[in-house]
């Protein structure tokens, strides 16, 4: 009977509030677990957000230089194509009812050397078209999984390697110029047949500037979207740190206050007995 | 009967030292938490401040991405331009001489360097690589917008916007010329004639290559200031908020301390209180 008198009102609050802040303190510590768990997928996330940012930045980047290459490249083709073509037919072929002559200007070894060079530009300018189809590809694949590159034109698809010129188009190409009309006539419409095929295929290769330019406007809009996404991520991210250090601070002080309230609790009883 | 008293007495005494040391030990436990909690306060407020400046230098580090991407292509995009410049210069050095070679019934063209390849391929050449770097200029301001922080910015890039839309409303006016142009001439007229058409692109080649140079001084003047000043400026930022958050923590440390003393002064002046108080009772009770 002793003991139950002297449990007063005040020990009890004292034992409920102890035992409550214990148990807050408690729950702020799992908060702080899980916010941790949390916490550390929003890191993964931040990390792979931002490399995925910097690839986008990167794959613009390399889209527009190849953009450029094709361009250069195609203007490069395009106007080595007539110039070594008709240099090498003009001064190889010897046209006997031609008032003109290079040979009046140079002499027959000069002349023939300058043909032969311009025909060796022609051979070169062939292997450099598909040297550079190849470099093209490379470059796309290193910033896109698509296994194969197609070329869209006229509705159809075409690999990148089909746009390559066969490496012996030239054998067929005939410089000599014949007496006979109708022998020059084929021999005329086969050179221009390859003129136009090469011209063609430089042509194709220049619509892949089509296909890169759709490709750099999807990544445009798609490096937009994720820049702003990544800055809300980055508010998203600072407002669970701020989360985490509220916790652990919270469930300090819930602990703090219960052993405070123990220590009242133990305070109040040794006041009873001294009383 | 007497020593019976003073046994008494002394375990009184004992008792009593027991219970003034528990209480003192109590009392400096509870001034202990107290300390413990007033630090705790302190810490939430100055550790909201340091998470809001920790933000903004994560934040800043975001747009390094930005500007370093135009402070390293900028260059290369200005080089690329001169480059065309210069290959046309290249081309053209020795082309007086291939032009005059008599390949041909007339001076005035040459069917090795023909003024098609002379000018009709210039010109889409030219053509070409303004709309890439029409691309470029739109990119480098959708940039420039999302690192913008101030009206001044904000006005600065507006202000290049205007000349970027009058810059692709003179490409096309001088693509829309050309189609009139190509439209006046009949290609069946022959190819001297038609060789001699192709020599009028020279008009159009020369626009281009203005709005070329507009397009470089672009990149030279807004696009490596801004993205220059945009690095300057959010560095600086990084700086001042690294330094603030330095300052913040030393200013908690020392906050934590001054609370400490003011409440172990606090807790000496209460201790000299409870002991006067307990003495005068005892004495009360003598």
């Amino acid at each position: 009977m002793r003991r139950i008198k002297n449990v007063s009102n005040k020990i009890i609050i004292l034992v409920i509030l102890s035992g409550f802040f214990n148990l807050l303190s408690y729950c702020f510590d799992q908060l702080v677990i899980q916010a941790e768990l949390k916490n550390r997928d929003l890191e993964r996330r931040l990390v792979s957000n931002r490399i995925s940012l910097e690839t986008l930045s990167y794959e613009i980047s390399t889209l527009n230089d190849l953009r450029f290459e094709i361009v250069k490249s195609t203007d490069y083709f395009h106007k080595h194509l007539p110039t070594n073509l008709y240099g090498a037919i003009s001064f190889l072929g010897k046209d006997k009812n031609s008032e003109f002559s290079w040979q009046k200007i140079y002499d027959e070894k000069t002349a023939k050397k300058i043909g032969d060079n311009f025909l060796n530009n022609l051979n070169q300018l062939i292997l450099d078209y598909n040297k550079k189809t190849d470099d093209i590809d490379k470059v796309f694949k290193s910033i896109f999984p698509e296994p194969v590159f197609y070329n869209r034109l006229l509705g159809k698809y075409y690999p990148i390697k089909e746009l390559k010129i066969n490496e012996k188009i030239l054998n067929t190409f005939n410089t000599n110029v014949s007496e006979d009309e109708d022998e020059q006539y084929k021999r005329d419409s086969e050179n221009y047949k390859i003129y136009t095929k090469i011209y063609e295929s430089i042509r194709e290769f220049k619509t892949l500037e089509y296909q890169f330019d759709y490709y750099l406007k999807r990544s445009e809009r798609k490096y937009v979207i994720q820049f702003s996404d990544f800055f809300n991520f980055v508010d998203e991210y600072a407002k669970e740190q701020n989360k985490i250090n509220y916790f652990i601070l919270l469930s300090i002080i819930a602990q703090i206050m219960g052993i405070l309230f123990i220590l009242l609790l133990f305070k109040s009883i040794m006041i009873n007995k001294n009383n | 009967m007497s020593r019976l008293f003073l046994l008494r007495f002394s375990f009184l005494s004992i008792k009593n030292l027991v219970n003034t040391k528990l209480n003192l030990l109590v009392n400096l436990s509870i001034f202990v938490i107290i300390f413990a909690l007033t630090a705790s306060f302190i810490s939430i407020l100055f550790e909201n401040r340091i998470e809001q400046l920790e933000t903004k230098v994560t934040q800043n580090e975001v747009n390094q991405i930005l500007y370093t991407k135009w402070l390293n292509r900028t260059p290369k995009i200005i080089s690329q331009i001169d480059n065309v410049y210069q290959s046309r210069k290249d081309e053209t050095l020795f082309s007086m001489i291939v032009t005059g070679l008599p390949d041909d019934d007339d001076d005035e063209t040459s069917q090795i360097y023909s003024m098609r390849e002379q000018f009709h391929n210039y010109y889409y050449f030219l053509s070409d690589i303004a709309q890439i770097n029409f691309q470029n200029i739109d990119l480098a301001l959708t940039d420039a917008i999302l690192l913008s922080n101030s009206n001044e910015d904000i006005e600065s890039v507006e202000r290049q916007k205007i000349l970027f839309r009058n810059l692709i409303i003179e490409f096309d006016r001088n693509s829309q010329e050309r189609l009139v142009y190509r439209e006046s001439h009949d290609f069946k007229e022959g190819w001297n004639k038609t060789q001699l058409h192709y020599k009028g692109y020279s008009v159009f080649v020369d626009k281009k290559i203005e709005i070329i140079q507009k397009q470089k001084d672009f990149f030279l003047n807004f696009g490596t200031e801004f993205f220059s000043k945009k690095r300057k400026s959010y560095s600086n930022d990084n700086i001042t908020n690294l330094q603030e958050i330095k300052d913040f923590a030393k200013l908690e440390t020392r906050f934590i301390f001054f609370a400490f003393v003011i409440q172990f002064v606090i807790f000496i002046v209460l201790q000299i209180f409870e002991i006067t108080i307990e003495r005068d009772r005892k004495n009360e009770k003598n």
